[in-house]
């Protein structure tokens, strides 16, 4: 019965009561959750500025490994390209013995302008514009010479020579020393008259016995030193590019002489004990003066050289410069 | 249980009895919930506290890293377009017909304009290319291999270009030139 005299109401109140309280548990857990929140911000912004930063770092190390793309590539590419061309189309059109000087030119330059085009195709498909043209004065006239040579023949006022290759038969080859070169080895002889002074150069067969061929240098005839060896012959033509320092390829520096490089004074080509002997020489001189004995009509006009201008532009690159095109032509 | 000792005490204890058993029970509770509380946002502030040192700790590491390696990258970047340009112009005075003809030789370098979000500078000379930045303080210097002279100059981190020029008429060599883009 006192079961029945508690007023419900009691109950009600008592749940009454608890229930504002359990609101404040919920209002206090509520703010241990602000303080979680916070920490979970930090947390949070702390995690992306960590992503964020190992991201750059994993992007300038991808980068690194990558590579550095070299933006020099494609102009000297291309520059090569232009000289290599140029230098080819100029051999080609001597050797093609033109009349005269003029038409020379012409073959010249138009292949220039063909080049040009081809060059600025090739540029352009790599996102770049290339330009090639001869400069004002840009073509100078000179003489190609190939053929047989005698103790009478000579390049007359040469104020450059490139691509002299001076080609000796082996077995008509003389046996000499370095001694006795002067007087006997098959010479040429570079006579630079405005100063005087020669400057020789002779092939022989070193008279030691041994099957090979040797070369010599002196200046006024005195003092021949024996530059190099060639250790095997093999009895045909041995050619000796005096510009380029070779013999039979191989090579042998110091041939050409230092007072003659760049510009010097004109300076004759002669020869001495080539009488009776296999020799022949290719060169292309800097000179309008035709060559005296056989070789008079071995030469014709040639172009010596040309002077171009070459503009090269992409989106990161702007190179431009003169540049003159002497294939063969020895190292200043 | 609570209903069966209830039954006994409802006759002698009033009713506004119950309120006041009940004010001393809030009472209890509000001292452990202020205690908890306390002890509660104190543990809150440590723990918080630890993990923003830690946090921090690893992100000021991160950092110095991230800043030398992209210092580093982009220090060998501007070498090595400076060293492009030097053979650039290397190349542009080989078989150039005395002092004919001008020289011109410019290379544009896209360097990040920021590291690690923080702006660098870029300091060359004839021996290295310096990168710095100051917070965090870390310089990076990379020798390059450049055999024209370099105008010493420290230019902002970002899109440079390197210059080379010789006059027409004039006989090289030049100087190579970095300036901000």
């Amino acid at each position: 019965m006192a079961d029945v005299n508690v007023p419900p109401a009691a109950d009600g109140d008592e749940a009454d009561d608890e229930r504002p309280l359990r609101d404040g548990d919920r209002f206090r857990d509520a703010d241990r959750g602000q303080l979680l929140l916070v920490a979970g911000l930090v947390m949070a912004v702390s995690l992306v500025a960590l992503v964020v930063l190992l991201n750059a770092s994993i992007y300038s190390e991808n980068l690194a490994t990558r590579g550095i793309e070299a933006a020099d590539g494609e102009p000297l590419e291309i520059r090569a390209a232009a000289v290599d061309g140029t230098g080819t189309l100029i051999d080609a059109t001597n050797r093609e013995r033109p009349d005269s000087y003029g038409s020379a030119e012409t073959a010249v330059e138009d292949g220039i302008t063909d080049l040009d085009g081809r060059l600025a195709r090739t540029a352009a498909e790599r996102g770049g514009i290339s330009q090639l043209n001869p400069t004002g004065d840009g073509l100078r006239e000179g003489r190609y010479v190939a053929g047989s040579v005698d103790d009478s023949a000579a390049v007359r006022d040469a104020e450059r020579t490139r691509a002299f290759v001076f080609a000796v038969g082996e077995p008509s080859l003389p046996d000499a020393s370095a001694s006795t070169a002067p007087g006997t080895a098959v010479t040429v002889v570079f006579n630079r008259t405005g100063s005087n002074t020669t400057h020789e150069v002779y092939v022989y067969d070193p008279d030691d016995g041994s099957d090979e061929a040797a070369v010599a240098t002196a200046t006024n005839g005195t003092d021949a030193t024996e530059t190099c060896r060639l250790e095997t012959v093999d009895g045909g033509r041995l050619p000796v590019d005096l510009t380029a320092g070779t013999i039979d390829g191989e090579p042998c520096p110091g041939i050409w002489p230092a007072e003659l490089r760049g510009d010097a004074d004109p300076y004759d080509i002669e020869f001495a004990n080539a009488d009776g002997v296999d020799a022949e020489m290719t060169a292309t001189a800097l000179t309008t003066r035709e060559p005296d004995g056989p070789l008079a009509d071995a030469s014709s006009p040639a172009v010596y050289d040309a002077t171009l201008r070459f503009r090269y532009r992409t989106a990161d690159v702007r190179f431009e410069t003169t540049v003159r095109v002497a294939p063969g032509e020895p190292d200043e | 249980m609570s209903d069966a000792g209830s039954e006994g005490r409802s006759a002698s204890i009033p009713p506004a009895a119950g309120g006041g058993r009940g004010s001393l029970a809030a009472d209890d509770r509000a001292v452990s919930v202020t205690v908890g509380y306390v002890l509660t946002l104190a543990i809150g502030a440590l723990l918080l506290s630890g993990v923003v040192v830690a946090v921090g700790g690893v992100i000021d590491g991160q950092t110095q890293r991230t800043v030398e390696s992209e210092l580093a990258v982009a220090g060998q970047t501007a070498v090595a377009n400076l060293e492009a340009a030097d053979r650039l112009a290397r190349a542009a005075e080989a078989d150039r017909p005395g002092s004919e003809g001008d020289v011109t030789v410019a290379v544009e370098a896209d360097l990040p304009s920021r590291i690690a979000g923080r702006p660098y500078r870029i300091a060359v000379d004839s021996d290295a290319v310096a990168v710095r930045t100051d917070s965090p303080d870390v310089r990076i210097e990379i020798p390059h291999a450049a055999t024209r002279d370099v105008s010493p100059t420290t230019v902002r981190g970002g899109a440079i270009r390197i210059r080379y020029t010789v006059a027409d008429g004039a006989s090289g060599p030049g100087t190579l030139e970095v300036t901000e883009r």
